[in-house]
């Protein structure tokens, strides 16, 4: 409010008194003189210099779908997730399963202990009480949520956001875990096409019914292939009862199996576990050089705590992970072989990556005779023991081998249900169920392409 | 503010003769005086032989609601409400002449002044109303507004969700009173707040804030027509007054930000400023505190109490007058 007069510069108190430019009070009425216009931009500055405090990019979000990817999700949240920057954790399940994660739920963080990453839990409305038993009432439970965009958008799936890895886990053998997955890792692309994405996938053990092979299958080819086009970046096939029987070691001594063995995967992918050098890990360019290669089907083998003193070697300690892969591999077909290590402070200097490359590619090409890529991703830990963790991800298996038990579950339950009404029972069009079987054995005519 | 000033004012102007006539004669009545003055209009009743003269009517003029004057029997017919609000008229049959003319004109002219004032009295409370209304829907935008900045940090969705719907309906109000029209940009803000991108929400943020504090820095939006009255310097809001109920509330609710993220600087920035701003204020809006004139002397947190309270007196001074100001708030 400064005016320019015919020899002074004068400025308006509130009052609208004139004083001499400059003056911070009215000499007339003694009420402050407020330069309105340098106000104004002071406020909006400091406005917009909020923007230093919002997180903006969640590189990592990790999506648990059904109870068992919610169990895994706060896991790993719980373990390792807690020391990630820029992640955000969505546990989803239907209203029915959502009843047992109510201890899980009275742990996660409210609005004022918020700190990042967060854990949050969102549950798919359901109409009735009824079980979501299957694959396409899955689907359908997730489609029908009107506001399962806006939560995925939330946790940060959004497109301004050009490097995002999406790590989804699930059960295929539950609807919720099936059905729900693909459908929300569609969404979650729509969301953000340039999103990379890697599903772990817990196969149904041997002694569950046909039904959860039936879904398991469905599911399996959504991943491969939805809406023409290939849907997941990197499916990490994990059969139950193999996940059963393998032993790690952990920094303590202490033994891991079972889940926890799966959340000490996870945190070797994305660099969790890891005390430095975590930024050489990057899942993200596993996912996209697995898409480039149109390899998607992936099954984990796994060492963890394995010692040099005791094993000798980096060969022998693959050779062992080789021996207990989590699904059914087949080592003539691999193609792309992805070797996750981490190594004791105490092994740095004898295990440096062109050691380890060195070693890895004789031993690859003693393996695998196809084998068209290999990746090295280390990182190093301040364990002061000898042990090493490693997880190797071998690509190039077909389908009807990993995934041979689904399979034939798939066959057995569609003879089974035939003459049924698919759509008012399972949720799923007579149509999409042979859609299901072409998918797979296309995927897996593809691999043969590729090989060859 | 302005219906008690204008009253002091009335009651403070010098009354002054305008007219008087003698030989009026009253309807049932007899003959008498007539006066007029610049406030009211008397007869005094001429009295008999055992009676004395003494006053008939004495009626001020703002009580008149009509005078005519019936050329063929050269009276007046003077209609007005009595001390118990009772419609009385009473007829006066006037001599001819100048004088009787001259008093004809007095009073027409003393009428007609008493309307314009009236109406101006009565535009004066409307701008107030409008004021008011003003000041208080802006303190609620600027509020909720700034507010959405620390919800963003801790990504509280559903918190901006509230209070981008509560943004909403105070711009809605702001565009009906004629004041500011931020509806488009409260929906652009609506889209960009669907993202779920802070980064984004907190750009257009600033650029709705932006938008309302420029349009304060216009001296009266056009639409309304009270240019003249905010030219008056009467006592009660003004205009400008609401640009620093904008610049208070914005940078008030941004200071529990700073405390929270420990933005010394910010703080210390801030303070001096809000004290400023809320001593003018105060200087209109009755205030139970007054953090611009004790915080010269204060530390940090007393300094922070003390704007605290200068601010939720200011929300419920500016909230109790624009529900006061609601009947007489007009719709343009």
């Amino acid at each position: 409010m400064v005016t320019q007069g015919s020899e002074n510069k004068v400025t308006s108190c509130p009052n609208n008194h004139q004083n001499p430019e400059g003056s911070a009070w009215c000499g007339v009425c003694g009420l402050p003189i407020i330069d309105y216009d340098r106000e104004l931009e002071l406020l909006l500055r400091t406005v917009a210099e909020g923007e230093q405090h919002i997180r903006f990019a969640k590189e990592n979000v990790f999506l648990g779908i059904g109870d068992q990817g919610c169990k895994l999700i706060h896991d790993f949240y719980r373990s390792w997730g807690k020391g990630l920057k820029n992640s955000e954790f969505l546990m989803i399940d239907s209203a029915s399963g959502g009843q047992q994660l109510t201890d899980l739920r009275t742990q996660l963080p409210s609005d004022q202990e918020y700190t990042a990453p967060a854990l949050s839990l969102h549950l798919l409305p359901m109409s009735g009480s009824r079980q979501v038993g299957y694959y396409g009432l899955g689907e359908r439970l997730a489609s029908d949520d009107p506001t399962l965009d806006d939560r995925l958008l939330r946790s940060g799936i959004r497109a301004s956001t050009k490097k995002q890895t999406i790590f989804l886990f699930s059960a295929l053998g539950g609807g919720t875990g099936s059905g729900a997955s693909p459908y929300i890792l569609q969404r979650a692309n729509a969301l953000n096409p340039q999103c990379r994405s890697l599903v772990i996938a817990m196969m149904p053990a041997a002694d569950e019914p046909d039904s959860a092979h039936f879904n398991a299958f469905c599911s399996l080819s959504r991943f491969i292939k939805a809406d023409q086009r290939p849907l997941a970046d990197m499916i990490l096939l994990v059969d139950h009862d193999r996940l059963m029987k393998v032993r790690g070691v952990g920094s303590m001594g202490e033994e891991i199996a079972t889940e926890p063995l799966l959340s000490h995967m996870l945190g070797i992918l994305v660099g969790a576990i890891a005390d430095r050098d975590s930024r050489q890990v990057d899942p993200g360019y596993l996912a996209k050089m697995s898409r480039s290669m149109g390899i998607h089907a992936f099954v984990p083998c796994m060492a963890v705590g394995r010692s040099m003193e005791i094993f000798g070697g980096l060969a022998n300690i693959l050779s062992s992970a080789l021996l207990s892969p989590l699904a059914e591999v087949d080592k003539e077909s691999i193609m792309l072989s992805y070797l996750l290590v981490q190594v004791p402070e105490r092994l740095t200097a004898s295990l440096q990556a062109e050691t380890i490359n060195a070693e890895l590619n004789k031993w690859n090409k003693n393996n695998f005779p196809r084998l068209k890529g290999s990746v090295l991703h280390l990182s190093h830990s301040s364990s002061r023991a000898d042990r090493i963790d490693l997880c190797l991800l071998l690509g190039g298996t077909k389908l009807a081998i990993t995934a041979k038990r689904a399979k034939e579950g798939f066959e057995r339950f569609k003879a089974i249900a035939r003459g049924k009404a698919w759509e008012q029972e399972f949720g799923v069009t007579s149509k999409s169920v042979p859609e299901a079987q072409e998918v797979v054995n296309w995927y897996d005519t593809m691999l043969d392409e590729i090989a060859s | 503010m302005s219906t008690d000033h204008d009253e002091m004012m009335a009651d403070l102007e010098e009354e002054k003769l305008l007219a008087q006539l003698k030989n009026v004669t009253l309807e049932n009545v007899g003959k008498g005086k007539l006066w007029l003055t610049n406030k009211r209009i008397e007869f005094e009743n001429k009295g008999g032989f055992f009676s004395p003269p003494h006053l008939e009517f004495s009626v001020d003029l703002s009580r008149v609601s009509s005078a005519k004057v019936e050329d063929s029997s050269n009276s007046l017919v003077l209609e007005w409400l009595n001390e118990n609000s009772e419609h009385v008229v009473s007829r006066l049959s006037l001599p001819g002449g100048d004088a009787a003319n001259d008093l004809y004109q007095s009073l027409d002219n003393a009428l007609e002044s008493l309307r314009y004032q009236a109406e101006l009295q009565e535009q004066r409370a409307c701008y107030q109303a409008f004021l008011r209304k003003t000041a208080y829907h802006v303190w609620v935008a600027a509020s909720l507004l700034a507010q959405i900045v620390p919800q963003l940090t801790r990504e509280d969705w559903d918190a901006v969700d509230a209070s981008l719907s509560a943004a909403r309906e105070t711009a809605n109000a702001l565009a009906a009173g004629s004041a500011i029209d931020i509806s488009d940009l409260m929906h652009a803000l609506a889209e960009t707040v669907a993202s779920r991108d802070a980064s984004l929400v907190l750009r257009k943020v600033t650029a709705t804030l932006k938008a309302i504090g420029t349009s304060l820095q216009n001296e009266l939006p056009p639409a309304a027509g009270w240019e003249e009255l905010s030219q008056e310097g009467s006592p009660g809001l003004n205009w400008r007054d609401i640009r620093y109920i904008f610049l208070f509330a914005g940078r008030y609710k941004l200071l529990s930000l700073w405390q929270q993220l420990g933005e010394n600087k910010k703080i210390e920035d801030s303070l001096p400023r809000l004290a400023r701003f809320s001593s003018i204020l105060a200087d209109r809006i009755p205030m139970k505190s007054e953090p611009g004139r004790l915080s010269r002397e204060e530390d940090a947190p007393s300094a922070i109490s003390s704007v605290e309270a200068a601010a939720q007196d200011l929300e419920a001074s500016l909230k109790v007058n624009a529900k006061d100001s609601l009947d007489g708030y007009p719709r343009l």
